[in-house]
Protein backbone atom coordinates (compact mmCIF):
# COMPACT_ATOMS: atom_id res chain seq x y z
CA UNK A 1 0.00 0.00 0.00
CA UNK A 2 1.38 3.43 -0.91
CA UNK A 3 2.21 5.97 1.77
CA UNK A 4 -0.07 8.85 2.72
CA UNK A 5 2.24 11.25 0.91
CA UNK A 6 2.14 9.16 -2.26
CA UNK A 7 -1.63 8.86 -2.11
CA UNK A 8 -2.03 12.61 -1.67
CA UNK A 9 0.33 13.28 -4.54
CA UNK A 10 -1.52 10.88 -6.84
CA UNK A 11 -4.90 12.33 -5.93
CA UNK A 12 -3.91 15.98 -6.27
CA UNK A 13 -1.81 15.72 -9.41
CA UNK A 14 -4.30 13.24 -10.86
CA UNK A 15 -7.08 15.78 -10.29
CA UNK A 16 -5.11 18.52 -12.01
CA UNK A 17 -4.42 16.25 -15.00
CA UNK A 18 -8.08 15.25 -15.15
CA UNK A 19 -9.23 18.88 -15.10
CA UNK A 20 -6.71 19.95 -17.74
CA UNK A 21 -7.82 17.02 -19.88
CA UNK A 22 -11.30 18.55 -19.94
CA UNK A 23 -9.78 21.79 -21.25
CA UNK A 24 -8.00 19.93 -24.04
CA UNK A 25 -4.64 19.04 -22.57
CA UNK A 26 -3.49 15.62 -23.70
CA UNK A 27 -4.32 13.17 -20.91
CA UNK A 28 -5.88 9.76 -20.40
CA UNK A 29 -7.88 10.16 -17.22
CA UNK A 30 -11.04 12.26 -17.17
CA UNK A 31 -12.91 12.26 -13.88
CA UNK A 32 -14.32 15.77 -14.01
CA UNK A 33 -16.59 15.66 -17.06
CA UNK A 34 -19.64 16.64 -15.00
CA UNK A 35 -18.06 19.31 -12.81
CA UNK A 36 -18.14 23.00 -13.70
CA UNK A 37 -14.41 23.73 -13.76
CA UNK A 38 -12.64 26.99 -12.97
CA UNK A 39 -9.87 27.83 -15.43
CA UNK A 40 -8.14 30.60 -13.50
CA UNK A 41 -8.10 28.66 -10.22
CA UNK A 42 -6.67 25.68 -12.09
CA UNK A 43 -3.95 27.82 -13.68
CA UNK A 44 -2.87 29.24 -10.30
CA UNK A 45 -2.77 25.85 -8.59
CA UNK A 46 -0.93 24.26 -11.51
CA UNK A 47 1.66 27.04 -11.34
CA UNK A 48 2.08 26.42 -7.63
CA UNK A 49 2.43 22.64 -7.90
CA UNK A 50 4.07 22.52 -11.31
CA UNK A 51 7.51 21.80 -9.88
CA UNK A 52 6.18 18.42 -8.74
CA UNK A 53 5.19 17.29 -12.23
CA UNK A 54 7.28 18.78 -15.00
CA UNK A 55 5.11 17.28 -17.74
CA UNK A 56 1.94 18.73 -16.24
CA UNK A 57 3.60 22.14 -16.00
CA UNK A 58 4.83 21.91 -19.56
CA UNK A 59 1.47 20.82 -20.99
CA UNK A 60 -0.46 23.40 -18.97
CA UNK A 61 1.91 26.14 -20.18
CA UNK A 62 1.49 24.87 -23.72
CA UNK A 63 -2.29 25.09 -23.41
CA UNK A 64 -2.13 28.57 -21.89
CA UNK A 65 0.15 29.83 -24.65
CA UNK A 66 -2.26 28.47 -27.25
CA UNK A 67 -5.57 29.35 -25.60
CA UNK A 68 -4.79 31.72 -22.75
CA UNK A 69 -6.77 34.52 -24.35
CA UNK A 70 -9.96 32.93 -23.00
CA UNK A 71 -8.69 33.21 -19.44
CA UNK A 72 -9.95 36.17 -17.43
CA UNK A 73 -7.22 38.57 -16.39
CA UNK A 74 -9.62 40.15 -13.89
CA UNK A 75 -10.21 36.81 -12.19
CA UNK A 76 -6.50 35.94 -12.22
CA UNK A 77 -5.81 39.27 -10.50
CA UNK A 78 -8.47 38.70 -7.87
CA UNK A 79 -7.53 35.10 -7.15
CA UNK A 80 -3.89 36.08 -7.01
CA UNK A 81 -4.65 38.84 -4.52
CA UNK A 82 -6.17 36.34 -2.11
CA UNK A 83 -3.56 33.62 -2.76
CA UNK A 84 -0.70 32.80 -0.42
CA UNK A 85 2.86 33.90 -1.14
CA UNK A 86 4.08 30.55 -2.57
CA UNK A 87 1.27 30.69 -5.12
CA UNK A 88 2.05 34.29 -6.04
CA UNK A 89 5.74 33.45 -6.39
CA UNK A 90 5.07 30.40 -8.54
CA UNK A 91 2.56 32.20 -10.70
CA UNK A 92 5.10 34.94 -11.38
CA UNK A 93 7.25 32.84 -13.67
CA UNK A 94 4.23 30.99 -15.11
CA UNK A 95 2.61 34.26 -16.15
CA UNK A 96 5.93 35.63 -17.42
CA UNK A 97 6.43 32.52 -19.56
CA UNK A 98 2.93 32.80 -21.03
CA UNK A 99 3.40 36.54 -21.63
CA UNK A 100 6.76 35.92 -23.31
CA UNK A 101 5.18 33.66 -25.91
CA UNK A 102 1.89 35.49 -26.51
CA UNK A 103 0.50 38.99 -26.69
CA UNK A 104 -1.14 38.45 -23.31
CA UNK A 105 -0.30 40.56 -20.27
CA UNK A 106 -1.09 38.34 -17.33
CA UNK A 107 -0.58 40.07 -13.97
CA UNK A 108 2.06 39.21 -11.41
CA UNK A 109 4.63 38.20 -14.03
CA UNK A 110 8.27 37.96 -12.98
CA UNK A 111 10.92 36.15 -15.06
CA UNK A 112 10.00 33.65 -17.78
CA UNK A 113 11.36 30.10 -17.77
CA UNK A 114 12.60 28.08 -20.72
CA UNK A 115 9.64 26.78 -22.66
CA UNK A 116 9.13 24.83 -25.87
CA UNK A 117 5.74 24.27 -27.41
CA UNK A 118 4.68 20.63 -27.21
CA UNK A 119 1.70 21.09 -29.50
CA UNK A 120 -0.11 18.18 -27.89
CA UNK A 121 -3.03 20.20 -26.52
CA UNK A 122 -6.20 20.64 -28.50
CA UNK A 123 -8.63 23.54 -28.47
CA UNK A 124 -11.21 23.33 -25.69
CA UNK A 125 -14.48 21.73 -26.74
CA UNK A 126 -16.88 24.35 -25.44
CA UNK A 127 -19.87 22.02 -25.38
CA UNK A 128 -18.33 19.83 -22.70
CA UNK A 129 -20.36 20.21 -19.49
CA UNK A 130 -17.16 20.81 -17.50
CA UNK A 131 -16.36 23.83 -19.67
CA UNK A 132 -19.54 25.75 -18.91
CA UNK A 133 -17.34 28.69 -17.89
CA UNK A 134 -15.73 28.85 -21.34
CA UNK A 135 -19.03 28.32 -23.16
CA UNK A 136 -20.55 31.26 -21.32
CA UNK A 137 -17.50 33.36 -22.18
CA UNK A 138 -17.92 32.38 -25.83
CA UNK A 139 -21.48 33.67 -25.66
CA UNK A 140 -21.13 36.70 -23.36
CA UNK A 141 -17.43 37.47 -23.66
CA UNK A 142 -14.75 37.18 -20.97
CA UNK A 143 -16.82 39.31 -18.65
CA UNK A 144 -18.54 39.65 -15.32
CA UNK A 145 -21.81 38.71 -17.03
CA UNK A 146 -20.44 35.31 -18.05
CA UNK A 147 -19.20 34.66 -14.49
CA UNK A 148 -22.48 35.77 -12.95
CA UNK A 149 -24.38 33.36 -15.19
CA UNK A 150 -21.97 30.54 -14.30
CA UNK A 151 -22.59 31.15 -10.61
CA UNK A 152 -26.34 31.34 -11.13
CA UNK A 153 -26.36 28.10 -13.11
CA UNK A 154 -24.29 26.13 -10.62
CA UNK A 155 -25.87 27.51 -7.46
CA UNK A 156 -29.35 26.20 -8.17
CA UNK A 157 -32.59 28.15 -7.88
CA UNK A 158 -32.02 30.24 -4.78
CA UNK A 159 -31.80 34.04 -4.86
CA UNK A 160 -28.34 35.54 -4.34
CA UNK A 161 -27.14 39.04 -3.46
CA UNK A 162 -24.33 41.05 -5.02
CA UNK A 163 -21.69 40.20 -2.40
CA UNK A 164 -22.37 36.50 -2.52
CA UNK A 165 -22.27 36.39 -6.31
CA UNK A 166 -19.10 38.50 -6.40
CA UNK A 167 -17.35 36.15 -3.95
CA UNK A 168 -18.43 33.05 -5.86
CA UNK A 169 -17.48 34.60 -9.19
CA UNK A 170 -14.15 36.02 -7.93
CA UNK A 171 -15.08 39.33 -9.50
CA UNK A 172 -15.36 42.84 -8.12
CA UNK A 173 -18.63 43.86 -6.50
CA UNK A 174 -19.15 46.88 -8.74
CA UNK A 175 -18.69 44.84 -11.92
CA UNK A 176 -20.98 42.12 -10.58
CA UNK A 177 -23.64 44.67 -9.55
CA UNK A 178 -23.55 46.12 -13.08
CA UNK A 179 -23.73 42.64 -14.61
CA UNK A 180 -26.64 41.61 -12.40
CA UNK A 181 -28.46 44.81 -13.30
CA UNK A 182 -27.83 44.33 -17.04
CA UNK A 183 -28.88 40.70 -17.00
CA UNK A 184 -31.95 41.59 -14.95
CA UNK A 185 -32.98 44.34 -17.35
CA UNK A 186 -32.22 41.99 -20.25
CA UNK A 187 -34.64 39.44 -18.85
CA UNK A 188 -32.19 36.64 -18.03
CA UNK A 189 -32.47 37.20 -14.29
CA UNK A 190 -35.38 37.83 -11.99
CA UNK A 191 -34.81 40.05 -9.01
CA UNK A 192 -36.47 40.91 -5.76
CA UNK A 193 -35.71 43.02 -2.71
CA UNK A 194 -35.35 46.70 -1.94
CA UNK A 195 -32.75 49.41 -2.46
CA UNK A 196 -29.29 47.93 -1.89
CA UNK A 197 -30.57 44.53 -0.89
CA UNK A 198 -31.54 43.16 -4.23
CA UNK A 199 -31.24 39.43 -4.78
CA UNK A 200 -31.36 37.62 -8.08
CA UNK A 201 -31.74 34.24 -9.70
CA UNK A 202 -32.12 32.91 -13.21
CA UNK A 203 -35.40 33.71 -14.89
CA UNK A 204 -36.93 30.88 -16.92
CA UNK A 205 -34.09 28.64 -15.88
CA UNK A 206 -35.27 25.69 -17.98
CA UNK A 207 -35.36 27.65 -21.23
CA UNK A 208 -31.92 29.03 -20.46
CA UNK A 209 -30.43 25.63 -19.71
CA UNK A 210 -32.06 24.26 -22.89
CA UNK A 211 -30.20 26.94 -24.81
CA UNK A 212 -26.89 25.80 -23.33
CA UNK A 213 -27.82 22.13 -23.95
CA UNK A 214 -25.23 20.31 -21.82
CA UNK A 215 -24.75 21.37 -18.24
CA UNK A 216 -22.49 20.07 -15.48
CA UNK A 217 -24.00 18.11 -12.63
CA UNK A 218 -24.67 20.54 -9.74
CA UNK A 219 -23.71 17.80 -7.30
CA UNK A 220 -20.24 17.63 -8.81
CA UNK A 221 -19.83 21.36 -9.32
CA UNK A 222 -17.53 22.35 -6.52
CA UNK A 223 -16.23 25.83 -5.67
CA UNK A 224 -12.84 25.04 -7.18
CA UNK A 225 -11.44 28.49 -6.40
CA UNK A 226 -11.62 27.44 -2.73
CA UNK A 227 -10.89 23.76 -3.14
CA UNK A 228 -7.85 23.88 -5.41
CA UNK A 229 -5.74 25.96 -2.98
CA UNK A 230 -6.77 23.55 -0.22
CA UNK A 231 -5.64 20.61 -2.34
CA UNK A 232 -2.28 22.32 -2.84
CA UNK A 233 -2.08 22.94 0.90
CA UNK A 234 -2.81 19.29 1.72
CA UNK A 235 -0.14 18.22 -0.75
CA UNK A 236 2.49 20.51 0.71
CA UNK A 237 1.58 19.45 4.24
CA UNK A 238 2.11 15.83 3.17
CA UNK A 239 5.78 16.69 2.70
CA UNK A 240 6.02 16.86 6.49
CA UNK A 241 5.71 13.07 6.68
CA UNK A 242 9.41 12.74 7.50
CA UNK A 243 9.38 15.08 10.52
CA UNK A 244 8.85 13.81 14.08
CA UNK A 245 5.20 12.99 14.55
CA UNK A 246 4.31 15.59 17.18
CA UNK A 247 6.15 18.36 15.34
CA UNK A 248 4.29 17.33 12.20
CA UNK A 249 0.99 17.35 14.09
CA UNK A 250 1.66 20.82 15.50
CA UNK A 251 2.56 22.18 12.06
CA UNK A 252 -0.55 20.64 10.54
CA UNK A 253 -2.64 22.11 13.35
CA UNK A 254 -1.26 25.56 12.46
CA UNK A 255 -2.17 25.06 8.80
CA UNK A 256 -5.55 23.58 9.71
CA UNK A 257 -6.33 26.81 11.54
CA UNK A 258 -5.30 28.82 8.47
CA UNK A 259 -7.56 26.68 6.30
CA UNK A 260 -10.58 27.21 8.56
CA UNK A 261 -12.02 30.24 6.68
CA UNK A 262 -11.87 28.28 3.43
CA UNK A 263 -13.31 25.18 5.04
CA UNK A 264 -16.07 27.34 6.50
CA UNK A 265 -16.80 28.86 3.09
CA UNK A 266 -17.23 25.36 1.72
CA UNK A 267 -20.15 25.16 4.08
CA UNK A 268 -19.50 21.52 4.83
CA UNK A 269 -18.73 19.51 7.92
CA UNK A 270 -15.19 20.29 9.03
CA UNK A 271 -14.44 17.86 11.82
CA UNK A 272 -11.39 18.50 13.98
CA UNK A 273 -8.86 15.78 13.31
CA UNK A 274 -8.77 14.74 16.99
CA UNK A 275 -6.25 15.08 19.79
CA UNK A 276 -3.02 13.41 20.84
CA UNK A 277 -2.12 10.26 18.97
CA UNK A 278 -5.43 10.34 17.11
CA UNK A 279 -4.68 13.72 15.53
CA UNK A 280 -2.54 12.60 12.61
CA UNK A 281 -4.67 9.52 11.91
CA UNK A 282 -7.78 11.73 11.90
CA UNK A 283 -6.14 14.34 9.72
CA UNK A 284 -4.98 11.79 7.17
CA UNK A 285 -8.40 10.13 7.08
CA UNK A 286 -10.21 13.46 6.60
CA UNK A 287 -7.87 14.78 3.94
CA UNK A 288 -7.66 11.54 1.95
CA UNK A 289 -11.46 11.31 2.00
CA UNK A 290 -11.80 14.87 0.76
CA UNK A 291 -9.15 14.47 -1.93
CA UNK A 292 -10.75 11.25 -3.17
CA UNK A 293 -14.07 13.01 -3.43
CA UNK A 294 -12.60 16.04 -5.18
CA UNK A 295 -10.68 13.75 -7.52
CA UNK A 296 -14.04 12.72 -8.99
CA UNK A 297 -13.36 9.05 -8.30
CA UNK A 298 -16.01 8.58 -5.63
CA UNK A 299 -19.46 9.98 -4.90
CA UNK A 300 -20.11 12.69 -2.33
CA UNK A 301 -22.41 10.34 -0.44
CA UNK A 302 -19.52 8.03 0.32
CA UNK A 303 -17.63 10.76 2.15
CA UNK A 304 -19.58 13.79 3.30
CA UNK A 305 -16.69 15.39 5.24
CA UNK A 306 -15.24 18.53 3.62
CA UNK A 307 -17.64 17.74 0.81
CA UNK A 308 -18.39 21.26 -0.35
CA UNK A 309 -21.68 22.34 -1.81
CA UNK A 310 -23.22 18.98 -2.41
CA UNK B 1 5.97 9.53 30.14
CA UNK B 2 4.16 12.33 31.98
CA UNK B 3 1.68 14.27 29.80
CA UNK B 4 3.70 17.39 30.57
CA UNK B 5 6.89 15.68 29.44
CA UNK B 6 5.14 14.63 26.25
CA UNK B 7 3.97 18.19 25.63
CA UNK B 8 7.44 19.61 26.23
CA UNK B 9 9.06 17.09 23.90
CA UNK B 10 6.42 17.89 21.26
CA UNK B 11 7.08 21.60 21.73
CA UNK B 12 10.82 21.08 21.41
CA UNK B 13 10.35 19.07 18.20
CA UNK B 14 8.05 21.74 16.81
CA UNK B 15 10.49 24.54 17.66
CA UNK B 16 13.34 22.60 16.07
CA UNK B 17 11.30 22.00 12.90
CA UNK B 18 10.64 25.74 12.71
CA UNK B 19 14.27 26.63 13.29
CA UNK B 20 13.64 28.12 16.73
CA UNK B 21 15.25 27.63 20.13
CA UNK B 22 14.29 29.00 23.53
CA UNK B 23 15.54 28.82 27.10
CA UNK B 24 12.85 29.41 29.68
CA UNK B 25 12.75 29.59 33.48
CA UNK B 26 9.88 27.60 34.97
CA UNK B 27 8.34 27.82 38.41
CA UNK B 28 5.11 26.57 39.96
CA UNK B 29 3.40 23.21 40.19
CA UNK B 30 4.52 21.90 36.84
CA UNK B 31 8.09 22.78 37.66
CA UNK B 32 7.77 20.77 40.86
CA UNK B 33 6.21 17.93 38.91
CA UNK B 34 9.16 17.84 36.53
CA UNK B 35 11.53 17.76 39.51
CA UNK B 36 9.57 14.87 41.01
CA UNK B 37 8.68 16.94 44.07
CA UNK B 38 4.95 16.95 43.42
CA UNK B 39 2.52 14.41 42.10
CA UNK B 40 -0.74 16.36 41.81
CA UNK B 41 -2.23 16.77 38.35
CA UNK B 42 -1.27 20.11 36.91
CA UNK B 43 -1.53 21.31 33.37
CA UNK B 44 -0.06 24.79 33.12
CA UNK B 45 3.66 25.38 32.98
CA UNK B 46 4.39 28.77 34.53
CA UNK B 47 7.26 30.67 32.96
CA UNK B 48 8.83 33.41 35.04
CA UNK B 49 11.54 34.46 32.59
CA UNK B 50 13.13 33.93 29.22
CA UNK B 51 16.87 33.39 29.22
CA UNK B 52 18.38 35.80 26.72
CA UNK B 53 22.15 35.99 26.42
CA UNK B 54 22.47 34.30 29.81
CA UNK B 55 20.24 36.88 31.50
CA UNK B 56 16.68 36.55 32.77
CA UNK B 57 14.25 38.86 30.99
CA UNK B 58 10.53 39.22 31.59
CA UNK B 59 8.49 36.56 29.84
CA UNK B 60 5.44 38.72 29.24
CA UNK B 61 4.83 38.77 26.39
CA UNK B 62 6.38 35.48 25.39
CA UNK B 63 7.94 35.59 21.91
CA UNK B 64 5.12 35.31 19.30
CA UNK B 65 6.79 32.39 17.52
CA UNK B 66 6.98 30.51 20.82
CA UNK B 67 3.33 31.30 21.57
CA UNK B 68 2.33 29.98 18.14
CA UNK B 69 4.16 26.72 18.73
CA UNK B 70 2.69 26.40 22.25
CA UNK B 71 -0.77 26.92 20.81
CA UNK B 72 -0.28 24.40 18.01
CA UNK B 73 1.02 21.73 20.37
CA UNK B 74 -1.65 22.50 22.95
CA UNK B 75 -4.44 22.16 20.43
CA UNK B 76 -3.06 18.88 19.11
CA UNK B 77 -2.81 17.47 22.64
CA UNK B 78 -6.18 18.89 23.65
CA UNK B 79 -4.78 20.93 26.55
CA UNK B 80 -5.60 24.36 25.16
CA UNK B 81 -3.50 27.16 23.80
CA UNK B 82 -2.12 28.50 27.09
CA UNK B 83 -0.70 25.43 28.77
CA UNK B 84 2.65 27.24 28.86
CA UNK B 85 2.24 30.84 29.99
CA UNK B 86 4.00 33.79 31.50
CA UNK B 87 1.53 34.42 34.33
CA UNK B 88 4.13 34.71 37.14
CA UNK B 89 6.64 36.88 35.28
CA UNK B 90 5.79 39.94 37.41
CA UNK B 91 7.90 38.27 40.11
CA UNK B 92 10.91 39.54 38.20
CA UNK B 93 9.94 43.14 38.99
CA UNK B 94 11.14 42.84 42.58
CA UNK B 95 13.63 40.10 41.95
CA UNK B 96 13.92 36.37 42.50
CA UNK B 97 15.69 34.98 45.58
CA UNK B 98 19.46 35.55 45.57
CA UNK B 99 21.29 32.72 43.85
CA UNK B 100 18.10 31.51 42.10
CA UNK B 101 19.79 31.06 38.70
CA UNK B 102 22.67 29.04 40.14
CA UNK B 103 20.30 26.67 41.90
CA UNK B 104 18.05 25.88 38.94
CA UNK B 105 18.00 22.40 37.48
CA UNK B 106 18.38 22.46 33.70
CA UNK B 107 16.32 20.11 31.50
CA UNK B 108 17.44 20.04 27.90
CA UNK B 109 14.72 18.98 25.46
CA UNK B 110 16.72 20.08 22.42
CA UNK B 111 15.29 23.25 20.97
CA UNK B 112 13.72 23.92 24.35
CA UNK B 113 15.79 24.24 27.49
CA UNK B 114 14.03 24.60 30.81
CA UNK B 115 15.63 26.04 33.93
CA UNK B 116 13.56 24.61 36.78
CA UNK B 117 13.42 26.53 40.05
CA UNK B 118 15.05 24.58 42.88
CA UNK B 119 13.07 23.20 45.83
CA UNK B 120 14.44 25.96 48.05
CA UNK B 121 13.33 28.69 45.65
CA UNK B 122 9.98 27.06 45.04
CA UNK B 123 9.38 27.22 48.80
CA UNK B 124 9.92 30.99 48.64
CA UNK B 125 7.60 31.39 45.65
CA UNK B 126 4.95 29.07 47.04
CA UNK B 127 4.91 30.83 50.41
CA UNK B 128 4.49 34.17 48.68
CA UNK B 129 1.68 32.75 46.49
CA UNK B 130 0.02 31.09 49.48
CA UNK B 131 -0.12 34.45 51.29
CA UNK B 132 -1.37 36.15 48.15
CA UNK B 133 -4.11 33.64 47.39
CA UNK B 134 -5.09 32.52 50.86
CA UNK B 135 -5.06 29.41 53.03
CA UNK B 136 -7.36 27.38 50.77
CA UNK B 137 -5.26 27.80 47.63
CA UNK B 138 -3.37 25.00 45.88
CA UNK B 139 -0.15 26.75 46.88
CA UNK B 140 -0.67 25.82 50.51
CA UNK B 141 -1.03 22.17 49.50
CA UNK B 142 2.04 22.41 47.29
CA UNK B 143 4.04 23.98 50.11
CA UNK B 144 2.96 21.18 52.44
CA UNK B 145 4.10 18.64 49.86
CA UNK B 146 7.52 20.28 49.89
CA UNK B 147 7.71 19.79 53.70
CA UNK B 148 9.80 22.91 54.34
CA UNK B 149 11.94 23.13 57.47
CA UNK B 150 11.65 26.06 59.87
CA UNK B 151 14.86 27.54 58.47
CA UNK B 152 13.56 27.28 54.93
CA UNK B 153 10.29 28.96 55.91
CA UNK B 154 12.24 31.70 57.66
CA UNK B 155 14.33 32.35 54.55
CA UNK B 156 11.23 32.27 52.39
CA UNK B 157 9.42 34.74 54.62
CA UNK B 158 12.38 37.11 54.55
CA UNK B 159 12.39 37.02 50.75
CA UNK B 160 8.58 37.43 50.55
CA UNK B 161 8.83 40.61 52.62
CA UNK B 162 11.10 42.13 49.96
CA UNK B 163 8.19 41.86 47.53
CA UNK B 164 5.65 43.39 49.86
CA UNK B 165 6.86 45.20 52.98
CA UNK B 166 3.36 46.41 53.93
CA UNK B 167 1.94 45.66 57.41
CA UNK B 168 -1.17 43.87 56.03
CA UNK B 169 1.06 41.51 54.04
CA UNK B 170 3.20 40.91 57.14
CA UNK B 171 0.07 39.90 59.04
CA UNK B 172 -1.08 37.57 56.27
CA UNK B 173 2.41 36.09 56.08
CA UNK B 174 2.38 35.43 59.81
CA UNK B 175 -0.97 33.64 59.45
CA UNK B 176 0.36 31.55 56.62
CA UNK B 177 3.45 30.57 58.57
CA UNK B 178 1.25 29.46 61.45
CA UNK B 179 -0.34 26.92 59.09
CA UNK B 180 3.08 25.28 58.94
CA UNK B 181 3.80 25.52 62.66
CA UNK B 182 6.29 28.34 62.26
CA UNK B 183 5.13 30.77 64.93
CA UNK B 184 8.49 32.16 65.91
CA UNK B 185 9.60 33.80 62.68
CA UNK B 186 10.79 37.34 63.13
CA UNK B 187 9.15 39.51 60.45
Amino acid sequence: MSSYREQVSQLVLGSLWSMWAEFGVSGWDRYHQDSALDLEALILTTARLGHRDARLRSEALDWCVAHGRIASVVRIKRLLASADQPTRDSFGWFAATVNAHTHLRWPGATSPQAFTRTGRSSAPVMTRPALLQLRLRALWGVSARAEVLRVMLTEGERFMGVSEVAAAAAYGKDAVADALDSLHRGGLLEGTGMRNQHVFRLHRREQFTDLLETLPDPEHSQPWQDILPLMAGFMEAADLAGTPSMARAAEIQRRWREWQPTLARLGAATPHPGTGGDFLRGYERITLGALERWSGRMSSRANPSLAGNS
Amino acid sequence: MLPLDQALRALAQTLETRGLRYELVAVGGSGLLLLGLLSRATRDLDIVAVVDGGKYVKADPLPPALLDAVRDVGEVLGVGAEWLNAAPTALLDFGLPDGFAQRTEVRDFGALVLHLASRRDQICLKLYAAVDQGPTSKHVDDLRALAPTADELRAAATWARTHDPSPPFRDELRSALRLFGADDVEL
